[in-house]
C-alpha cells in the first residue's frame, strides 16, 4: 500500500537520446517526508512532473492512491498533490496577489469569508499581506515564490512537491518557510522536497533520495 | 533538398495567395494537389503540427453558422423554421477546411528552413534588416510562448479548474488570464 508508486518508470524527452528518468522504481507512503537531491540535469524535475501526471512515462507505471495516474484529471491530482515549479513565474496568472491565493479556494466552492480568512493567514504569515493588491508578475522572484506557496498551501493538498523552493528566497523567509514546512509535516501532510540546499532540508526529511543521470543512486531511510 | 530561401518564400506566398483568392472547391482541390506535389518534389518532410480533429471541428462550426445565417442553398436539415444544414453550408465548410490545409502546407516550405536563413532571405529580397531582425526575434519567442502557455494552463488546472468541463464563456476568461502573464513574462 503506497500513496505514490513508480514502477520501473522511464521518460525520454522528444529528440533526446538519453532518458531524463531511467528505470526508476520508488514508493512514497502517505505523509512521508522525502528529500530528493542530485546535480543539475539528473532528472529531479522530470521525476516531479511524472509524479504530477504532467508527463506520461514511455515505460513503467505510476499510481496515485493505488489508481493509475492517467485515470486522474489534473484538477483531481491537484486536490491530492500540491506542486510548486522551479520557476514560480509560470504558476501565476491572476490580477492581484490576493486573487492568486483566492483562485483555487473559490473554485473549491469556499465561502467568501472563509476565503478571506485563509488568504489573510497565509499572506500575513509570509509578510506579504501588504502586497495583496499588487500584480503578481511585478514582484521579485522570491516574493512570487511566497505567493505561489500560499496559493498551493491554501488548498491543503495531501502531499506537497516542491521543486527547489529556496532558490530565490532570503534567509529570513527561508527560516519561516522551514518552520511552516515542519508544521505541515506535523499535520501529517507528505513532503517531497527537491533541492541543493542541504542546510534548508536538514531536519525536514526522514528519507533522502540521491539521483544521478536519471537513476536513483541511493535511497536512505 | 537545399532550396534557396527566396524560392521557398515565393512558392509559399504563391500557394497561400491562391488559397485566399479562390473560393470554389474544385479550384482549392487542384491547388491542394499541386501544393502536395510540390512538397513531394522538393522532398520536404511534412510535420503534423496541427490537429485534424480541431480543424474538422472548426469546419463543422462554419457549416452550421453558414447554414443558419446565410439564406442561400437548399436546406437539408431543419429544426422548426431554422435551417441547421444547407448544401451551401457544407460547401462553405469544406472550402474553409481545404484553405486551412493549403495555408498550413504552404507554411511547410518555410518552416523547414531555419529562422536565420529565413531572415537572410528576406533581407536579400529587399526587406530592411531591422524588420527582418524583428521577425527573427518574434519567431524565437513562439516556442517559448507555447511552452509557457502550457505551463500556466497546467497550473490553472492543478488548482482545481477542469478545462474540459467548464462552459465555453468561462474558457475564454481563463484563456485571457493565461495570455496576460505569458505576454508580461516575455
Ligand atoms: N523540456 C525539456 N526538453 C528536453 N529536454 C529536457 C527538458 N527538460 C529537461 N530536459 C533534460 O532532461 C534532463 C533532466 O532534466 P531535469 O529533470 O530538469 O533535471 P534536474 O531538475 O535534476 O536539474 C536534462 O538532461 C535536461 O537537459
Ligand atoms: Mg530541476
Amino acid at each position: 500500500m503506497c500513496f505514490i508508486c513508480l514502477d520501473s518508470v522511464s521518460f525520454t524527452y522528444e529528440g533526446k537520446k538519453t532518458p531524463a528518468v531511467n528505470d526508476v522504481s520508488l514508493s512514497f507512503a502517505a505523509g512521508e517526508s522525502v528529500a530528493i537531491v542530485g546535480l543539475n540535469g539528473s532528472g529531479k524535475s522530470t521525476l516531479a512532473r511524472l509524479m504530477m501526471g504532467l508527463l506520461r512515462p514511455q515505460k513503467g507505471k505510476i499510481t496515485l492512491s493505488d489508481r493509475p495516474i492517467e485515470e486522474y484529471s489534473l484538477p483531481e491530482i491537484g486536490r491530492k498533490l500540491g506542486f510548486v515549479l522551479q520557476n514560480p513565474s509560470l504558476m501565476l496568472f491572476s490580477t492581484s496577489v490576493y486573487n492568486e491565493v483566492a483562485f483555487g479556494l473559490k473554485w473549491k466552492g469556499k465561502k467568501r469569508q472563509e476565503v478571506e480568512q485563509i488568504c489573510y493567514n497565509y499572506l500575513s504569515y509570509f509578510d506579504i499581506w501588504d502586497l495583496r493588491d499588487e500584480l503578481p508578475f511585478n514582484l521579485s522572484q522570491g516574493q512570487k515564490q511566497m505567493v505561489v506557496l500560499s496559493a498551493i498551501l491554501a488548498l491543503e493538498p495531501e502531499c506537497l512537491i516542491l521543486d527547489e523552493p529556496t532558490k530565490n528566497i532570503d534567509g529570513y523567509r527561508k527560516k519561516k518557510l522551514k518552520k511552516l514546512l515542519l508544521d505541515i509535516r506535523a499535520r501529517g501532510i507528505g513532503l517531497v522536497i527537491i533541492t541543493h540546499d542541504y542546510d534548508f532540508v536538514d531536519g525536514l526529511y526522514t528519507r533522502k533520495i540521491y539521483m544521478a543521470d536519471g537513476k536513483v543512486m541511493a535511497d536512505e531511510h | 533538398m537545399n532550396i534557396d530561401i527566396r524560392t521557398r518564400l515565393l512558392i509559399s506566398a504563391l500557394f497561400s495567395g491562391m488559397a485566399l483568392i479562390y473560393q470554389k472547391i474544385e479550384y482549392l482541390l487542384i491547388i491542394l494537389i499541386f501544393n502536395i506535389l510540390t512538397l513531394v518534389l522538393f522532398k520536404i518532410r511534412i510535420k503534423i503540427l496541427f490537429s485534424i480533429k480541431k480543424l474538422l471541428y472548426i469546419s463543422i462550426m462554419m457549416i452550421v453558422i453558414q447554414s443558419m445565417f446565410v439564406r442561400t442553398g437548399h436546406p437539408l436539415l431543419k429544426m422548426g423554421s431554422i435551417c441547421l444544414l444547407t448544401d451551401n453550408g457544407i460547401i462553405y465548410g469544406a472550402a474553409i477546411f481545404l484553405r486551412f490545409i493549403i495555408l498550413i502546407l504552404s507554411g511547410m516550405f518555410i518552416l523547414n528552413s531555419n529562422i536565420s536563413q529565413l531572415t537572410r532571405g528576406l533581407v536579400k529580397l529587399g526587406m530592411p534588416f531591422e524588420i527582418a531582425f524583428m521577425i527573427q526575434m518574434g519567431a524565437r519567442f513562439v516556442p517559448v510562448f507555447f511552452e509557457e502557455m502550457g505551463e500556466i494552463l497546467n497550473s490553472i488546472q492543478l488548482r482545481g479548474v477542469d478545462l474540459r468541463k467548464i462552459y465555453k464563456r468561462k474558457v475564454i476568461k481563463v484563456y485571457v488570464s493565461i495570455f496576460s502573464p505569458v505576454i508580461y513574462s516575455v
